[in-house]
């Protein structure tokens, strides 16, 4: 998969970035951590109906169980990516810079928490919000640099497409690693403000709705 | 003996009850073009209102229909009520379906780790009673299968056995003993019936009126979701064997 869409991607956009394949390969781990979290988040109360229905525990844990059992596949994900670090050793910069990734994972969890709060309750009250998820993933996916280089979108779209919630963090991230270049002020408020509106407002979704979901289950 | 440990005061718990299936694309598209689907309401439970006070045992009868599971969710916390007040002390135990919380891949001893701790019991409280838990199931060869594998009994036992054994101030119990051989039933009744002389509350429902008759100090009968009776056991169970023959 990863061999393929850099062979595909490296041709067309020759040149745009340097280290293509890493570039994409960060875009990819931290995607696959997006979706999976986020379509099995949402599906997570009406799949253990059962246990909502019968016994009382504080039910915020389970998407936030969805979202940490999808960070260890991220984990072992990223451990691939230790294995570029000699095969592409210029990709790479060990700075200080490393230890702001923790920091953006975390940013990248509350994230996900806050969707998948918000799309787990709604899925149980109305069924076709998992429909609507997977579309949205897929119209996100391609607003978000995962697959091609940011440099390829024109002012000033790009600078709107890295407001989108997950677009910010994973540029960060690129810049970390990649570069060993601490985001700016501008790249912070990019990466914090979309996911602080997003933990908030999927939290206040939750509350709303979460004795609602207990009678549709 | 006589503090209030349940608390109801005019409680009601309405349902929608939906022509066609809620989907959201629907609704907002349907308010959009201001022609929302109203949802017809209906009440399982209306106006309850009662006490139970400290080492009372109460038992709830009702046809199907009537509420009664519908009252141990709510005292539970399991769902919540639409109108009226619930207070609850104490540590719930409630036992409101066969191995509810286990899951299919866990083994037996995984599920009652998980229930146990899920019902209020520490890591090293668990520990201890580990065994009590499991002799009381009497399925010791079967902790390390995973619970899939479980017959129906399998699983009231071992769900009944955590339930039963993690102390608790209030034990809800719904039904789910009727699954168990009637061998299981006794033992689990004469375990109730040792909670109820250590002073634990309980609140079960049951189609058995003997069961009833034996172990209450008090019943509740639900019809329509109303309380219809609230009483000693003897002249309702009466009542209500006369009704329903």
């Amino acid at each position: 998969m990863m061999g393929i869409l850099s062979l595909v991607f490296t041709q067309v956009f020759r040149g745009a970035t340097p280290h293509f394949p890493i570039y994409l390969l960060i875009g990819l781990i931290v995607w696959q951590w997006f979706t999976n979290a986020v379509t099995s988040g949402t599906q997570v109360f009406v799949a253990h109906g059962d246990i909502i229905k019968r016994t009382v525990f504080a039910r915020q844990a389970l998407p936030m169980a969805t979202v940490l059992s999808y960070a260890i596949n991220f984990a072992i994900e990223s451990l691939v990516l230790l294995v570029f670090v000699p095969i592409f050793p210029d990709a790479f910069r060990l700075t200080p810079a490393l230890l702001l990734v923790p920091l953006l994972l975390v940013l990248l969890a509350l994230l996900l928490v806050g969707i998948t709060l918000a799309t787990s309750v709604l899925n149980v009250v109305y069924r076709d919000v998992a429909y609507i998820v997977n579309t949205a993933i897929l119209l996100l996916n391609w607003l978000t640099p995962v697959f091609y280089p940011i440099e390829v979108i024109p002012q000033p779209y790009r600078s709107i497409l890295l407001w989108n919630p997950i677009g910010g963090i994973l540029q960060a991230l690129r810049g970390v690693v990649m570069q060993g270049r601490a985001p700016t002020a501008l790249e912070w408020a990019m990466a914090v403000g979309p996911t602080a509106l997003v933990l908030l407002g999927g939290w206040a979704i939750f509350r709303r709705y979460e004795r609602m979901a207990l009678d549709y289950v | 003996m006589s503090e209030p440990i349940v608390h109801l005061e005019c409680v009601g718990k309405s349902f929608r009850r939906f022509e066609r299936p809620p989907f959201l694309l629907r609704n907002l598209l349907g308010a959009l073009v201001g022609r929302s689907q109203k949802p017809k309401e209906f009440w399982p439970l209306r106006e309850i209102s009662f006490e139970i006070r400290q080492g009372e045992t109460t038992g709830i009868i009702g046809q199907n229909g009537s509420g009664k599971s519908t009252l141990l969710r709510l005292i539970a916390g399991a769902a919540y009520p639409n109108e009226g007040h619930i207070a609850v002390r104490g540590r719930i135990a409630p036992l409101l379906a066969l191995g509810a919380g286990f899951h299919p891949d866990m083994t037996g001893t995984e599920c009652v780790e998980v229930n146990g701790i899920a019902l209020g019991l520490s890591r090293s409280d668990l520990a201890a009673r580990m065994g009590a838990i499991v002799d009381f199931a009497e399925i010791p060869e079967f902790m390390q299968t995973p619970v899939r594998f479980y017959s129906s009994g399998m699983l009231a036992r071992l769900g009944f056995s955590v339930a039963a054994h993690t102390d608790p101030d209030l034990l809800l119990v719904d039904e789910v003993l009727a699954v168990g051989d009637h061998a299981f039933q006794q033992k689990c009744m004469d375990r109730i019936a040792a909670l109820r002389k250590q002073g634990t509350t309980i609140l079960f429902v049951s189609h058995d009126a003997s069961a009833v008759a034996r172990l209450c100090d008090r019943v509740l009968w639900l019809r329509d979701g109303q309380l219809h009776r609230d009483g000693r056991p003897g002249p309702i169970l009466e009542e209500y064997l006369k009704v329903y023959s």
